[in-house]
């Protein structure tokens, strides 16, 4: 489904990502992990049009996407959280959804300008939805509050919500569980599986092994910005250049 | 055919480029340490002027060459005091505040030239050649004032280099210019980086002022005048790189001697800009800026008056009382104070639709640019094809728009400190447009003889007090539709975008295309308002759209504060009760704006509005306040 080639970004003399290619498959949890400083970011960068590439190529299904502006991407369909402020920080938590329901606007411009009816009624119905998604994600009594007077799980919470509220067919979320009490990673994987469930594609970056190798179909490993290893979590917890990058040499 | 002169353009090449080099420096490499455009740059170039021409005057019988060396050395020593001061009354506290920095810059910037205003009146003073004398060198004439010039850039380049890579001060303004905190961890001392900096960063400011002092005349406004090319120089070298200040220096250097030598030089400011928008499409940080880290994004900041707000049915009626104030003002009125009325409400237009253009993150310099756009519009419609005022109204206004589209294209690409000064550098090059193409609008003269609009339902608008009421009637439609934009899906997204811009990317918002939308909305109202200016006036001149009344819009928006209408409204009447209650004593009125603003960003950064709403809300609905707090309370904790 999405399906890089090739992808090479240098920052400086500092190659962030060299010659990276994998692919996620529709309707997987797919898992990218590595060291801090392994390239994980900079690909959800380069995949989601923040950054250019120096070379290679992003895929989304059979359309070529390198280089396109984020908006554009996301138009397609690609949904990304980002390690912080992943929300509109003064806006409640009902309107941070409808700001992000703009892939579904269907009204024109000068309709939402001069705040016609049409456009009034669009919105309202993107309101609904929004309170949807946010009971889903259990926060739904919290829709009038002002994002910023969250604390920081919720707010996570939050960010995993916007990028579902843009309707995408692949959620790509940076660190979804840091900062996450033990109760709110369990409620916030099973919400993940089910949205697995529904045929979405889910690409996670994320420290938290135990969750990781819980719920992924597949795993990619990256260190220094180069591809380390790929399977399913039985395979990458027995490989050994994986092991090696988390634990040094001495422990393989 | 030219007569060209290689020799004499190289020497103008070298002298030029070492007074930019001088002057801009400086700024960058202030703008390194404190991520901060400090506006008054340009008033120690005039401190500098005035250190100089206040030891001509002083000291009589002393040699000319003698006082211009003490220049040399008091100039810069009383620079970096000032520098020095301004780091600890306006820069230190609003270290947090980047913009807010800069906004009370803006301020000072006019404080210090009403104080030398006051001190030694308005008229630049002139003075005789420090050095006399010249030599020729293949056929190129150097003055030994051109020289010195030459010589001082390069000891002053020279010494900074020296001082920044071989000395351990230098090492810490360079690790602090690099990154803060890191900077902060290694046990470096940022409070006195940033004061050394900032006093070399002026005494730099100050020597270039000494130096050009006897060249281009001592005035007030001389730094006015000169902060522009240093303006244009940081954003084509980039801002905070010092490389970049000097390769841009050089590249200005070379090309206005060329114009000038070959004779165009008026059209310096002109082509100057071009080249700095032209670079700005292709680099938009300027050609040795550092690589945006692209995903540099502050911590957003909890804006604390979300969430207090006064109910709907007060703030309609305090609207009823406002508008209907301004109906009954014309009749109760002399003829003077309802010509203050009508320019009262020309610039309400102006910082309704500016509030608008702010909304989306980008203080631009050029909103009385498209005021004069509209205005010339009327004037060449009126007097060339004879247009009606009624037909010319709304064209003005998309006139306006569409000049506004194409700077956008180039200018809107870049962020913050970029887009205020290259919209003030574009804004500057359009003015002298007016001035030097004196065929199509007529240079500094203007177009005279307009006519006001023509008659409606009987109504003459030569009657001021019909002309008052068309304003406001068009005041107030203006008011509404500006007010529905804003509360409308599009305007409340464009706010979302301007807090957060890469997620509002990430969700599929088109920040670029909304940027250009606020921006030419916000354009097209200030155009309707030159129309309404042109025929107010009864004529346009390139001398009504100054810098200074694009800091009196800056200021009301900034002292009243841009969350709702109310605030540019609000500053708005304060500036123009004071303009108006120092009439006689105009020199005062920016010396008080000002203050005003200095002391709102340290102060009272919500505004005026925010300090109004705050106490309202206590006094009519205090109930429903506290239980909104509540809400956000329990919504923390749960």
């Amino acid at each position: 489904m999405l399906r890089v080639h090739d992808l090479t970004r240098r920052f400086g003399r500092l190659t962030a990502l060299d010659r990276v290619s994998f692919e996620v498959a529709e309707a997987t949890i797919h898992g990218l992990i590595g060291p801090n400083g392994s390239g994980k970011t900079t690909f959800f960068n380069l995949a989601t049009g923040f950054l250019q590439p120096n070379a290679g190529k992003v895929f989304w299904g059979d359309r070529e996407v390198t280089g396109l502006a984020p908006h554009h991407i996301s138009r397609l369909g690609i949904a990304r959280t980002f390690q912080n402020t992943s929300n509109f920080a003064n806006l409640t938590l009902r309107d941070n959804l409808v700001v992000a329901s703009r892939n579904r606007v269907q009204t024109s411009v000068l309709h939402r300008m001069l705040h016609l009816g049409s456009a009034r009624s669009e919105e309202a119905d993107h309101g609904r939805t929004a309170d949807a998604i946010l009971e889903r994600f259990g926060i739904g009594h919290l829709a009038h509050t002002i994002a910023a007077d969250l604390p920081g799980g919720t707010q996570k919470i939050l960010g995993v919500a916007i990028a579902l509220a843009t309707g995408p067919r692949l959620l790509m979320l940076d660190e979804p569980l840091a900062g996450l009490n033990p109760a709110e990673k369990v409620q916030l994987m099973d919400i993940l599986r089910s949205i697995r469930a529904e045929g979405l594609t889910l690409l996670l970056i994320e420290h938290d092994m135990k969750a990781i190798m819980q719920a992924c179909d597949r795993i990619t490993v990256l260190s220094y910005g180069t591809l380390l290893a790929e399977g399913s979590p039985a395979e990458i917890s027995r490989d050994p250049a994986t092991i090696k990058a988390y634990l040094g040499t001495e422990a393989a | 055919m030219f007569d060209i002169n290689l020799m004499q353009i190289l020497i103008n090449f070298l002298s030029l480029s070492a007074f930019y080099g001088l002057f801009a420096v400086g700024l960058a490499l202030v703008f390194g340490v404190m991520k901060v455009v400090n506006f008054a740059h340009g008033e120690f170039f005039m401190v500098g002027g005035y250190v100089l021409w206040m030891l001509v005057a002083l000291l009589p019988g002393v040699p000319l060459w003698l006082v211009f060396a003490g220049a040399l050395v008091l100039g810069p020593l009383v620079g970096a005091v000032m520098g020095i001061l301004v780091e600890r009354a306006i820069f230190e506290p609003t270290s947090k505040d980047a913009f807010g920095g800069f906004i009370a810059s803006l301020g000072l910037s006019y404080v210090l030239q009403a104080l030398v205003v006051l001190c030694f009146g308005v008229v630049s003073k002139s003075l005789p050649v420090m050095i006399p004398g010249q030599i020729e060198i293949f056929g190129g004439t150097l003055t030994w004032q051109r020289l010195v010039v030459i010589l001082c850039g390069l000891v002053m380049m020279v010494a900074l280099w020296y001082f920044l890579a071989r000395t351990s001060g230098g090492r810490a303004v360079r690790a602090a210019s690099q990154d803060r905190n890191a900077a902060l961890l290694q046990g470096i001392n940022l409070r006195r980086v940033r004061m050394v900096t900032m006093a070399i960063g002026a005494a730099m400011a100050a020597l270039s002022g000494v130096l050009m002092a006897s060249v281009i005349n001592v005035s007030p406004y001389m730094g006015l005048e000169a902060i522009w090319k240093a303006f244009i120089v940081v954003i084509v070298g980039g801002l905070g790189s010092i490389p970049g200040a000097i390769l841009a220096a050089t590249l200005f250097g070379l090309i206005d001697s060329i114009v000038t030598t070959l004779g165009f030089g008026q059209y310096v400011i002109i082509i100057d800009t071009v080249i700095m928008l032209g670079v700005l499409t292709f680099f938009p940080r300027g050609l040795l800026g550092r690589e945006a880290p692209p995903l540099d994004q502050g911590q957003v900041q909890r804006d604390p008056s979300v969430g207090s707000r006064i109910s709907g049915r007060v703030s309609l009626l305090l609207t009823l009382a406002f508008l209907a104030a301004l109906a009954a003002f014309p009749f109760a009125a002399s003829a003077y104070y309802t010509g203050i009325g009508v320019l009262f409400l020309i610039n309400l237009i102006l910082v309704m639709s500016y509030r608008t253009v702010t909304s989306m993150g980008g203080w631009s310099f050029a909103h009385i640019t498209m005021l004069a756009i509209g205005g010339y519009t009327m004037a060449l419609l009126q007097s060339h094809l004879g247009l009606s005022f009624w037909a010319i109204l709304p064209l003005s206004g998309i006139v306006a728009a569409g000049l506004a589209l194409i700077i956008a294209v180039p200018v809107m690409r870049t962020r913050q400190f970029y887009f205020f000064l290259s919209t003030f550098a574009a804004g500057e090059a359009i003015r002298q447009c007016f001035i030097q193409f004196r065929g199509t609008f007529g240079g500094i003269e203007g177009i005279p003889f307009l006519a006001p609009p023509e008659d409606l339902f009987g109504l003459s608008f030569y009657d001021p007090v019909n002309f008052y009421l068309l304003v406001l009637a068009i005041c107030v439609i203006s008011g509404g539709l500006l007010y529905v934009f804003d509360i409308s899906r599009t305007g409340r997204t464009i706010k979302a975008m301007a807090s957060n811009e890469n997620l509002s990317a990430a969700v599929g918002i088109n920040g670029f295309a909304l940027k250009m939308l606020a921006f030419c909305v916000g354009s097209f109202f200030a155009g309707c308002a030159g129309s309404l200016f042109a025929a107010y006036n009864g004529f346009v001149a390139p001398t009504d759209f100054t810098a200074q009344f694009m800091f009196k819009i800056i200021a009301a928006v900034i002292i009243g504060g841009n969350r709702t209408f109310w605030g540019p409204v609000i500053g708005l009447l304060v500036l123009t009760v004071i303009e108006e209650a120092l009439t006689g004593a105009n020199q005062l009125v920016p010396l008080f704006w000002g203050l005003i603003i200095i002391f709102t960003v340290l102060f009272i950064p919500s505004g005026l509005e925010g300090l109004a709403r705050r106490v309202l809300t206590r006094l009519v609905n205090g109930k429903s306040l506290g239980a909104t707090y509540r809400r956000g309370d329990d919504a923390s904790r749960a």
